[in-house]
């Protein structure tokens, strides 16, 4: 099914580069003072959002990995609408050398458009930013140029681990719990089929992790950490987060996504990312359990349609009731099922008559019975 | 008990928690306070040691706790929870290997904190219960700098029934300005959280210790004197705001060497030995004031 031209309208994906402020946490010595802060900003950023980025940026110690190559990605909604996406790295000793590597973050700041152009995905803004190629100033300037940051092609491929994690997360995130996940081979790649298996409504308010230690007051929606040695979980005691650890997954609970959770599981299994790139793209108004109940039905109406008989196809037509049409998504769906239907009922109406079956041979007479 | 807590309430920020939480969802503060708390039926007051990063917060907070936990200056001093003695514990273990504890993370929950008991060894004297939050200079920055970035920092320093301010004084003696800077920062941080209060001066008590003295030692001659010449900022906010303010010189360390890293980029400060000096006379100060 061809969900790319169906779902209409102009989306921002892709269109043009997009503009972001920049800034740059750290630790450094100045002459203006020294320790974890925002070194260096570009002038765009108000003080809200400044004080949100200090709030969630990593600070000493607070990558999952130690090496000198560790690295993680943020991305979360900033107050005031924009969004933030920060990479964080090592860059050598801390300057007081008090044991343990400095931790350099890299923030852009987007606005609405420009995080559309990327899919409301982080992780393509972190491609873009590190296509870039700006390396780790020692002592960078404290006034930055705004960036222009093109949206490259995004790869589009099903869950690489077992699928059943995925959909779990999936189905846990739409429900709004806040997960920590444990024990992932790739983090990137899981939050990359994660996001991918969002609306883009759900993504543009998600705040998102991988790679940095839990901490309560980061306010995580996601957090993808390496391992926990029974930190995490100690942490985690008493708290509104469930902890997921892959290697001891829990049972899938019954959800009411459950019918959206089915149709990425198809989705996934007939690799068909393209087209649920498309359609994800454009569930930008409402991702509540029957909207998104709604357009599984109308996808799924559209996929039998081309097969079914007379009363299928009525049956397929009741699912476009008085609710749907209530975003614009639906809307275009439903057109496409009520073309393809007058399309089906055509073609069944047009159909010649079936030949009536050949007459079966009279049966021989049953042989007398003897007495 | 001034007033009734209950084992939900953190501490700190007055938010309600699940039973079995171990940290403060809003705050991140440890809920084994509120617990310890209602278990003593005392109110538990809190001393705040504050100052810049790199000032020297965590290793003077950790001699202090160690020299009660040795009877030093007559006191008694009775940790509450194994967490109380982390910090001390760390500092003590870094320094006998002449390195310098790990910076503080700004991250909140990774923060030390100490619930004491303590008390003259003198007949009559009363047990005070003690909670003492070892503070990243970065999130007090930051908090001063914009405040409500860090909520529990506001929280800890409006319930401070006592304050430490940590001031660098060999940076100071040096000539620059930038202890003096950060401190009438501090200074003016804690004024302006009482708005109700413009015509009477804050009471609260205020010792200011001159960390690092070892590099002055005049500091130890007349800390007042030396605070008004080198730190005339502090001074005078101190003067026009606070009623209740004394001045020490601390220093901990006997002799620094100085290495550089593998790279020859970064020198590396070694302690080689520590002489405490000054350490317990801020502490009983304040002690006397609650």
């Amino acid at each position: 099914m061809d969900y790319q031209s169906i779902v209409s309208g102009s989306t921002a994906a892709g269109c043009g580069p997009a503009e972001c402020d920049q800034a740059i946490f750290t630790s450094i010595r100045s002459r203006v003072g020294q320790g974890y802060r925002l070194v260096s900003a570009s002038p765009g950023l108000t003080a809200e959002e400044k004080r949100e980025i200090t709030r969630r940026c990593p600070s000493h110690g607070n990558l999952c990995a130690d090496g000198e190559e560790a690295s993680a990605v943020s991305g979360y909604p900033l107050p005031g609408g924009r969004h933030c996406v920060a990479l964080s790295r090592h860059a050598g000793l801390e300057h007081t050398a008090r044991g343990g590597l400095r931790v350099h973050t890299a923030v852009v700041v987007l606005d609405a458009a420009g995080y559309a152009a990327f899919d409301c995905d982080p992780l393509r803004v972190q491609r873009a930013v590190a296509a870039f190629g700006a390396e780790i100033l020692d002592n960078p300037p404290p006034v930055l140029p705004k960036l222009r940051l093109e949206a490259g092609p995004q790869r589009l491929q099903g869950p690489s681990e077992a699928a059943e994690h995925a959909l779990y997360l999936l189905s846990a995130l739409l429900c709004g719990r806040r997960l920590v996940v444990i024990g992932a081979a790739d983090g990137l790649e899981l939050a990359r089929v994660l996001i991918a298996g969002l609306p883009v409504c759900t993504r543009r308010r998600l705040a998102v992790s991988i790679g940095l230690k839990f901490a309560p007051t980061r306010q995580m929606d996601l957090s993808i950490v390496d391992r926990d040695e029974g930190e995490t979980r100690r942490l985690l005691r008493g708290q509104d987060i469930e902890l997921y650890d892959l290697a001891d997954p829990p049972g899938r609970a019954a959800s009411a996504f459950d019918p959206w959770i089915s149709f990425i599981e198809r989705m996934w299994l007939r690799a068909q990312h393209a087209d649920l790139q498309a359609l994800t793209r454009r569930i930008d108004e409402s991702a509540g359990a029957q909207t998104l109940a709604r357009i599984t039905a109308l996808c799924a109406g559209l996929e039998r349609l081309p097969r079914c008989d007379l009363p299928e196809l009525t049956k397929i037509l009741q699912t476009i009731g008085p609710t749907t049409g209530q975003t614009q998504v639906e809307r275009d769906l439903a057109a496409a099922v009520l073309a393809a239907a007058e399309e089906r009922q055509a073609r069944l109406e047009q159909a010649p008559p079936r030949p009536a079956p050949a007459p079966m041979p009279a049966a021989a007479p049953a042989p007398a019975r003897s007495r | 008990m001034t007033h009734t807590l209950s084992e939900t309430t953190c501490l700190i920020c007055e938010q309600e928690n699940q039973p079995d939480a171990v940290l403060c969802g809003h705050c991140s503060a440890p809920m084994d306070l509120v617990r310890e708390t209602i278990a003593q039926q005392r109110d538990a007051r809190i001393v705040s040691v504050i100052g810049e990063s790199n000032v020297g917060k965590t290793v003077f907070l950790g001699f202090l706790l160690d020299m009660l936990s040795q009877r030093a200056g007559d006191f008694e001093a009775i940790p509450r929870g194994p967490y109380s003695v982390d910090l001390q514990q760390a500092v003590i273990s870094h320094m006998a290997h002449r390195m310098f504890p790990p910076k503080t993370p700004m991250e909140a929950h990774e923060w030390y904190w100490a619930y004491y008991h303590v008390r003259r060894n003198r007949p009559g004297a009363q047990w005070v219960d003690l909670v003492m939050p070892d503070m990243a200079g970065e999130s007090l920055a930051a908090e001063v700098a914009t405040p409500e970035t860090f909520q529990i920092i506001r929280n800890l320093l409006y319930k401070s029934r006592g304050i430490l301010l940590l001031v660098d004084a060999a940076v100071a003696s040096n000539g620059f300005a930038q202890p003096d800077f950060f401190a009438l920062k501090m200074m003016s941080y804690i004024d302006s959280m009482y708005p109700g209060r413009r015509d009477k001066p804050i009471d609260t008590p205020m010792a200011i210790v001159l960390c690092k003295a070892d590099y002055c030692p005049e500091a130890f001659d007349d800390p007042r004197q030396f605070v008004e010449a080198n730190l005339n900022r502090l001074w005078n906010i101190c003067e026009s705001r606070f009623s209740n303010v004394e001045f020490f010189a601390a220093s901990v360390v006997g002799s620094i060497g100085y290495a550089t890293s593998v790279d020859g980029e970064h020198v590396i400060p070694i302690p080689l030995h520590t002489a405490l000096r000054g350490v317990m006379e801020p502490f009983e100060w304040i002690i006397s004031q609650l």
